[in-house]
């Protein structure tokens, strides 16, 4: 064994082989090691970069044939096709595979097709009898029969369905469906309204982003990349449109919310391809005063939370400083006076709304829901898969003393308090490594947020494999409902808690 | 640097290089040490990057849920194509063996084998634990910081960070008994 030295140290051992490698000389041993290391690995570092340009020009030959979404009944096919290619490059290993996955391909299908028609013809039996049982009752309606977990509507299956809100008021549902911005009865599903952002003036299609209903559930305030738009509920008549680049005139000279910093901040940001900021997590204080969205840039220190005056559109506050992660989540306390802000490298912050300072800072988090009463906050701790938690808590919301501990089989990705503050729904994700582990989860489960113990298992649905870092569910106002996007993309709406 | 993929034409095409750019450097070094050949890695790089081109959803995700998209559709693939290769027949393995040793015969090592002055620091890099080299590699050869390396081990960035300290510390004793 030859002599050891520590002359690389863990802290600094990029800069170090960076500084080496930047320096045009070799006199050094060092300088030589990293050239030579950097030399001997030449080769393979071009095969990658010859790699990904195959890979590149492959994908952008696919493209150009025009993006539409595909469904999975025809994905197969063109993974087939995909893969005789493959053979044509004469890969024996994925000759071998194509055979026996095009054998298996088909075996599984004709599983598929029989178990599809199985379901179907089950399913048909449930929504038949479902709808029998609600026919001419709306959801505020006496329904005896009701039981925990029963679904009183199911939607048909769509390409793809976010954003699932509940407005305030308890009558409407919102979400993103197949690329549009929608709200519906949650009555009646066949009353749709469609809010639709002004194309850009060359004609480009822009596409209605994050959303939050209004505290009076009248309006729907929309990112539309350029601007902010306020719609009327029930019309979609866009009722106002603030431009993003408008730091508030009247903000106090060094503030945060300051024009200045506030034009620096917006000229350093990476506009979209339409014009405008990708904002996301749009929220709108529970007073109605001021309305909330994030915009993730790259470096992490462009991260930032903005916040508006709702009524002026004046750009209010620029939360950004010392931040060193993407804002994944942003929530108001119900009563107003707090924001809690969660950060992708797990940093849960808490601003006083009035002074716009950290007033507690959680470490470890990956998900948050504040209780209606706006004293304490769930959490979810963070394990070690990706963002997945390892358990749930709830703790004084300002001191962080840990009240409850539960949900310790772990894998949730998000958790919701009910506004009834009685129960705590989790939802689950399915988690799965190249090692081939594979551990399946329930959809989601309801706790009491009392004691702690589970009440009710919502196992109607398959859990979505594909990673999803936020939540696909929304407890309507009066905490009977749970409103949840199923695997294959239905609206599912359920009882989440009997009449008493 | 959040990417915009439902547009037309060119700007579409823009858009998606500079996904691409961003984010497959990363993805295929990773998928090269999970898979037995390179070709299986480009076709499941192909797969992850057409899964996100057909995702509406993808476009309006911001930068760091564009990025745990990604690489949870990565996993899933190469899940799936271990599946696929455990459900092949013997013959089939022994196939992906030759194979194997086809790469090899025509890997980077072997090629600098055949250079001089690289014969004794690739039997500098035998020295190293197969996890060091690697790191090692991720490092050289795909240009890689301790942070980005770690995602691909499946190892944490200060352990990444020792390793590779490490490594390099026994690798430069090496040089200094040449000296």
């Amino acid at each position: 064994m030859a002599e050891y030295e520590n002359f690389y140290t863990p802290d600094d051992v990029d800069e170090q082989i960076e500084a080496f490698l930047q320096a045009r000389e070799t006199s050094t041993r060092d300088q030589k090691l990293t050239h030579d290391l950097h030399a001997f690995y030449k080769p393979d570092s071009e095969a990658d970069a010859h790699s990904l340009q195959r890979v590149l020009t492959q994908l952008l030959a696919d493209d150009q044939h025009g993006q539409k979404i595909v469904p999975i009944s025809d994905f197969m096919p063109k993974q087939q096709k995909y893969e005789e290619t493959s053979i044509m490059r004469g890969t024996l290993s994925i000759k071998a595979g194509a055979k026996t996955s095009s054998t298996l391909v088909r075996r599984l299908n004709i599983l598929v097709a029989t178990l599809i028609v199985a379901v179907l013809v089950g399913s048909m039996l449930v929504v038949f009898n479902a709808a029998r049982q609600s026919h001419n009752s709306t959801i505020g309606s006496p329904d005896t029969a009701e039981k925990l977990g029963k679904i009183i509507y199911q939607s048909s299956t769509h390409q793809l369905v976010f954003n699932l809100s509940w407005s305030p008021d308890g009558t409407r549902l919102a979400a993103h469906i197949d690329g549009t911005l929608q709200s519906w009865d949650a009555t009646n599903p066949s009353n749709v309204v469609t809010y639709n952002i002004p194309a850009t003036a060359s004609g480009k299609k822009v596409f209605a982003g994050s959303f939050a209903w209004s505290p009076d559930s009248t309006r729907l305030a929309v990112a539309g990349g350029t601007a902010i738009y306020v719609f009327d509920a029930k019309t979609a008549a866009i009722q106002t449109s603030t431009p993003l680049q408008t730091p508030s005139p009247t903000a106090q000279p060094g503030s945060v919310g300051d024009r200045g910093i506030g034009k620096i901040f917006f000229s350093q940001a990476q506009k979209l391809s339409t014009g405008g900021l990708s904002l996301g997590n749009m929220t709108w204080s529970p007073d109605g005063r001021f309305l909330e969205a994030t915009y993730n840039g790259l470096p992490d220190s462009a991260c930032a939370i903005l916040i508006w005056n709702a009524e002026t559109g004046d750009l209010v506050e620029t939360l950004n400083k010392g931040f060193n992660g993407n804002v994944l989540n942003v929530q108001w306390s119900p009563d107003g006076r707090h924001l809690a802000s969660w950060f992708a490298t797990s940093v849960l912050k808490i601003w006083d709304t009035i002074t716009w300072s950290v007033v507690k800072q959680y470490q470890g988090v990956s998900g948050f829901s504040w209780s209606p009463d706006s004293k304490h906050l769930a959490l979810l701790d963070a394990g070690k898969v990706f963002m997945f938690a390892k358990d749930a808590r709830i703790v004084d919301a300002l001191n962080g003393q840990t009240l409850l501990t539960f949900a310790k089989e772990g894998s949730m990705r998000a958790v919701q308090w009910s506004p009834d503050g009685t129960r705590i729904a989790l939802e689950y994700q399915k988690i799965s490594n190249p090692l081939g582990l594979q551990r399946t989860a329930d959809h989601m489960k309801l706790w009491d947020a009392i004691n702690g113990k589970l009440l009710y298992t919502f196992t109607a649905f398959p859990v979505s494999d594909v990673m999803i870092p936020f939540s696909e569910a929304s407890w309507s106002p009066d905490s009977r409902y749970i409103a949840c996007v199923s695997d294959d993309q239905r609206i599912i709406v359920w009882v989440a808690k009997l009449r008493t | 640097m959040q990417q915009s993929l439902n547009l037309d034409g060119e700007t579409s095409r823009t858009a998606t290089t500079e996904l691409f750019h961003h984010h497959a450097p990363a993805i295929f070094a990773f998928l090269r040490q999970h898979t037995s050949s390179r070709e299986d890695a480009e076709d499941l790089l192909l797969e992850v990057f057409t899964a996100a081109l057909e995702q509406e959803r993808f476009s309006l995700m911001s930068e760091s849920e564009q990025r745990k998209w990604l690489w949870r559709v990565v996993r899933n693939k190469l899940v799936d194509s271990y599946r696929r290769q455990i459900r092949r027949p013997a013959t089939a393995i022994d196939a992906l063996d030759e194979e194997l040793f086809a790469d090899d015969a025509h890997s980077p090592e072997h090629a600098a084998l055949r250079q001089e002055e690289h014969a004794r620091l690739h039997a500098a890099i035998q020295t190293l634990s197969p996890l060091q080299q690697k790191a090692v590699r991720l490092r050289f050869a795909n240009n890689l910081r301790c942070a980005e390396i770690a995602v691909i081990l499946d190892k944490s960035e200060s352990a990444v960070r020792m390793m590779l300290s490490r490594a390099l510390n026994l690798l430069r004793t090496f040089y200094k008994e040449d000296e």
